[in-house]
């Protein structure tokens, strides 16, 4: 039973990039004059909400691995999270987010993870005592991240829309 | 509810000792040098992958192990839903591949009946330190009636055709069993429960994991 053969053409389709599009240009939030305005459009069913009309891809240059296509994420203003730690020094295509309690814009994706093309989940991590455990959001093609985060076992994923790339 | 975005969903388990490049199997740039501390320290817990296959839009969620199998005790949790394992050794390591038979047991024991496998030889482009030799690795699979593949994360080789068998296996199992259950109970749902074509996306999802 082993060794099955496998159809060329699907072979060649899977073995693609989800993004098979030029990588070299990926175009971020700060490459928009009016920001979040710029990358946004009226929500199809509830047009009091925004949503991105670009497919949202890992920022790094050279992966631009597919994450989510248009039109799927809402557009919320709320407070920052604390995704890096002290320690680490941040990726070059990572801008830092602002210090909690000030606010951020997120892509909030519900009302499951299926929603995602591609995505990475790491394993939860206690800010706090008091607070949920969380989880960050990861590029599911070459880990970069935190590209945003979800609480351990809760519905709401929030991508930082400053970590995303735009297509 | 708008209706779901994709046909099948498919929970996949990489299972084998640890160092054998299960992680890596994951990634699309294992070769770079960048890793991220941060990931290394937290670990990762699954991946969700959207692939297309015989025109077929179908969810992978693949998890790792993260440093359960140093203990050789994989829970029952993890097995639960799983439809696909590769099972992972390190052609450059002996040990590893001599590890495949408890981890098989292992799967026998825990894992639900049916759930297909496939036998992963990683680092194939590691030849000057090859330790096993590919019919080796054949023999082992055609003996636990497993697939067997050799895989170069770092080259990039072999990785995603290794999905994709495992994909494909699984999904024909699924369609298999659904007709069977369509035709004996009227019903969508397949023998285990875990996977639902055409379903609103809310009950596709798997609600432990995030």
């Amino acid at each position: 039973m082993s060794n099955q053969s496998i159809h060329p053409s699907a072979l060649a389709a899977l073995q693609r990039p989800s993004n098979t599009g030029d990588r070299s240009i990926i175009r971020k939030l700060s490459d928009f004059d009016q920001g979040v305005l710029a990358v946004s459009t009226s929500h199809d069913k509830n047009l009091g909400e925004l949503t991105h009309r670009f497919d949202l891809l890992c920022p790094r240059n050279g992966c631009g691995s597919v994450i989510l296509k248009a039109g799927i994420g809402r557009w919320v203003e709320r407070d920052s999270v604390e995704l890096d730690t002290a320690e680490e020094s941040l990726h070059p295509d990572l801008p830092a987010l602002p210090a909690p309690p000030a606010t951020a814009h997120w892509w909030l994706v519900t009302p499951n993870m299926m929603e995602f093309e591609n995505i990475g989940f790491t394993r939860p991590v206690q800010k706090d005592v008091a607070a949920k455990k969380l989880k960050f959001l990861i590029c599911a093609e070459c880990d970069l991240g935190p590209l945003g985060w979800c609480e351990e076992g809760g519905n709401e994923f929030w991508l930082a829309c400053s970590r995303v790339g735009y297509r | 509810m708008p209706p779901p975005h994709y046909d099948f969903l498919i929970k996949l388990l990489l299972i084998g000792d640890s160092g054998v490049g299960k992680s890596c199997l994951l990634l699309r740039f294992c070769d770079d040098a960048w890793t991220p501390s941060f990931i290394t320290t937290i670990g990762i817990d699954f991946k969700i992958r959207t692939i297309e296959l015989d025109g077929k839009r179908i969810k992978l969620q693949i998890w790792d192990t993260a440093g359960q199998e140093r203990f050789r005790t994989i829970t029952t949790a993890y097995y639960r839903g799983a439809m696909g394992i590769l099972l992972v050794y390190d052609v450059t390591d002996e040990r590893s591949y001599n590890s495949i038979r408890t981890w098989h047991a292992n799967i026998e024991q825990h894992a639900s009946e049916g759930v297909n496998k496939i036998l992963i030889g990683n680092k194939s482009d590691w030849t000057d330190k090859r330790a096993v030799p590919e019919i080796q690795g054949r023999a082992l699979a055609d003996e636990l009636g497993m697939k067997f593949m050799e895989t170069s994360a770092k080259a990039n080789e072999g990785v995603e055709e290794a999905f994709f068998t495992l994909a494909r296996d699984c999904k024909t199992r699924l369609i298999d069993s659904q007709a069977d259950s369509a035709a004996s109970v009227g019903g969508a749902s397949n023998a285990d429960g875990s996977v639902k074509v055409n379903q609103p996306a809310t009950s596709a999802s798997i609600g432990c994991c995030s």
